[in-house]
């Protein structure tokens, strides 16, 4: 075998592999218009539910944080407390919201099992793809809020501020891997025991939000009290998220490291227990 | 098919043709408009997005790893630390119980320094003239777009100025970090050099001045304590020259006890006359009248002692009293505010060598070796970046604005 001809299996084999990339990527955004038409067809906002439904949670968050900071005595104009020094109170949540609400969305529909069972029907689809196709739409309708409100406050408060957008956007993807993972990992384990996601699922639901740095920053914790909830990935992505924004905004104890080993862990993981259980995300798993 | 051939022979041969009908196609080339198909169909595959992304992506890469200058990063760290008071039991500048209030106080510092560097002040200050940045920093082929054009307004070379450096404050210990850019090693390390001098300058030079500014108004103070003092002195001075050495309050009280003395006669010698004219029948007896006319005269003379003491034509203790207690008042105030003028002059002198401020140096800025390569894929990731949110949030937009 010359050197030629090695070249040429290597061109084979590389152009194979893109080949493949290239039409998976073509599935997932194929599913994930299709996703997006029939959610479009039975809403009567059309495509745009998909984004009114997650801000009309934040604002009613913001008016939380709002009149709770008002009840405690704080100024009207510094609703944010010691934060307003970095963010705006809107930004803040937003920024907070955005990452959290990304991985309890993206992770709900993996632990929920597949409810889009028709593209199956074609047998290129496989149910990670469909699952992938629906995250990606949950992240571009999430990301066009974040930017939209962004761009409203920025052109309120006249102060255009991206310090890291490359930070940013690898925390949106960390975010979505680890949610991936996260879901599809809880599925299979919970083979074991459907209690187990029955449980994780209302914890997800109700406790990460309170405890992933939507309300409040990491710095506002007292250091002996911040072992206890840095140990939630989510809270690095939401912190490194606004750090990425302001890069004067002060993160003691998170580390972009602690947040990649866990989406990389989570979705190798979970991956693996894809490859010999999946079959079982076609279950559903409502409660 | 018929169609299909003529259409194809009309608008390739109408470019070519003028009114005369003579062929011209240089003419007809320039004119706006009208493109031979053959460039027709070139530049309708530029309008595919994935040809225009490719292109985006290629000219970003071409400027970001080809044509974009080097750029020299030098960076420094310094902790601004207040003189620790000689009562304190810390041994370090940087530990112990005292450390969380020098970590704030560094930190205010910090923030004001950091607004400082940036300032047009400590610009104009490296660079006095408009020309010496520009001679500095000058633009060059191919890279067009990174120094600053020749003759540029004040705006535009301040910030310029701001993007050749970045202060930044720790919020958790306290320092300070100042990262300076430049197109060369030593445009970057000197620059860096230059602001840690005029942080030292900002921190004592600046410090020093506000405590003497506070030193030079307390003994001004003093000096005004003093000259109110003397003042009050003279006053009282001059009161005692003219009314006599004694004090008119002790001269009030004789009069009072004159006064009272003969009141008491007075007194006595009405006992005195009650008892004689019990004795004698006449009351126009020569003892009696002798008595009545005593007690007459005595009361006589209480009124004009009483009336001498009060009234304006007589001697006015009641008012010279008043004049010389407010006299003294003057001077005892004026010798307390000397006294704390003194304290607070003393006190001043004393915190403004104590409050003196300090930088300690934890980085030293270093001449640097190789180009710094993060702008570069910090950029090209950028363009990738912009690419992937353009894709995601405008696929997403143009695609609800269709449904919808």
């Amino acid at each position: 075998m010359t050197f030629f001809d090695l070249r040429f299996i290597l061109m084979m084999f590389i152009n194979r592999i893109i080949k493949g990339l290239r039409r998976q990527w073509m599935i997932i955004v194929a599913i994930s218009d299709y996703d997006r038409n029939r959610q479009a067809a039975g809403s009567s906002l059309g495509s745009w539910e998909s984004l009114i439904n997650p801000m009309q949670m934040m604002l009613f968050f913001i008016g939380v944080r709002v009149t709770l900071s008002l009840l405690r005595g704080a100024n009207k104009f510094a609703a944010g407390g010691s934060t307003d020094i970095y963010f705006n109170i809107v930004a803040f949540m937003l920024t907070g919201f955005c990452i959290v609400f990304l991985f309890r969305n993206v992770a709900i529909k993996s632990l929920s099992g597949l409810k889009l069972k028709a593209p199956l029907y074609y047998s290129r689809i496989k149910p990670l793809d469909i699952l992938l196709a629906l995250s990606l739409n949950d992240m571009r309708a999430l990301a066009t809020l974040s930017l939209a409100i962004l761009g409203v406050v920025y052109y309120f408060t006249w102060s255009f501020q991206l310090d890291s957008p490359g930070l940013a956007i690898s925390v949106y993807l960390l975010t979505v891997m680890m949610a991936i993972g996260f879901g599809l990992s809880v599925v299979f384990l919970g083979r074991l025991n459907k209690w187990l996601v029955k449980i994780i699922k209302r914890l997800m639901q109700r406790v990460i939000i309170f405890t992933s740095g939507i309300f409040f920053a990491t710095f506002e914790i007292p250091a002996h009290l911040r072992p206890f909830i840095t140990w939630n990935p989510i809270l690095h992505g939401v912190e490194l998220f606004r750090y990425s924004i302001n890069n004067e905004y002060p993160i003691p104890d998170i580390s972009l490291s602690y947040l990649i080993l866990c989406s990389i862990l989570m979705l190798s993981f979970s991956l693996i227990l894809y490859r010999t259980n999946e079959s079982l995300l076609l279950v559903a798993n409502d409660d | 098919m018929a169609d299909r051939e003529i259409i194809p022979q009309k608008s390739s041969s109408m470019p070519f043709q003028n009114f005369d009908g003579k062929a011209d196609s240089v003419s007809d080339l320039n004119s706006p408009g009208i493109l031979p198909p053959v460039w027709t169909e070139r530049l309708a595959v530029l309008k595919k997005p994935r040809v225009l992304i490719s292109l985006f992506l290629a000219s970003s890469a071409f400027y970001c790893f080809v044509i974009g200058r080097d750029r020299y990063t030098s960076v420094s760290e310094f902790v601004i630390q207040q003189a620790v008071p000689l009562n304190t039991s810390s041994s370090s500048v940087l530990a112990g119980a005292a450390a969380a209030p020098q970590v704030l106080t560094s930190l205010v510092d910090g923030q004001y320094l950091q607004v400082y560097l940036a300032s047009s002040e400590v610009k104009n200050r490296l660079f006095p003239k408009p020309i010496s940045l520009e001679k500095k920093y000058p633009k060059s082929i191919p890279d067009l777009l990174t120094g600053i054009n020749k003759a540029s307004s004040a705006p535009v070379q301040l910030a310029f100025y701001r993007n050749l450096l970045q202060v930044s404050p720790q919020p958790l210990s306290g320092s300070v970090i100042v990262k300076t850019v430049g197109f060369d090693p030593d445009q970057a390390f000197d620059f860096n050099k230059s602001l840690l001098l005029q942080s030292r300058r900002f921190v004592n030079e600046v410090n020093q001045s506000i405590n003497a500014d506070q030193n030079l108004f307390a003994q001004k103070e003093v000096a005004l304590a003093e000259k109110n003092l003397k003042k009050a002195f003279q006053e009282l001075e001059v009161f005692q020259e003219k009314f006599g050495q004694l004090s008119v309050q002790s001269e009030q009280a004789a009069t009072s006890s004159f006064i009272s003395g003969l009141e008491s006669r007075v007194v006595n010698l009405k006992v005195e006359e009650a008892s004689l004219r019990r004795q004698y029948r006449d009351p126009n007896a020569p003892e009696v009248s002798f008595i009545a006319d005593q007690v007459r005269e005595l009361e006589k003379q209480i009124r004009k002692e009483r009336q001498k003491s009060v009234s304006e034509t007589g001697r006015d203790l009641n008012s010279l009293a008043m004049r010389e207690s407010s006299l003294r008042a003057n001077v005892e105030f004026s010798t307390e505010s000397l006294q704390s003028a003194r304290l607070a002059a003393d006190n001043s002198r004393r915190e403004s060598t104590r409050q003196l401020k300090f930088l300690v140096m934890l980085s030293q800025p270093q001449r640097p070796v190789s180009p710094d390569q993060n702008w570069r894929w910090q950029a090209f990731l950028g363009s990738i970046g912009i690419i992937v949110v353009a894709w995601g949030v405008g696929g997403f937009i143009a695609a609800a604005m269709k449904k919808a």
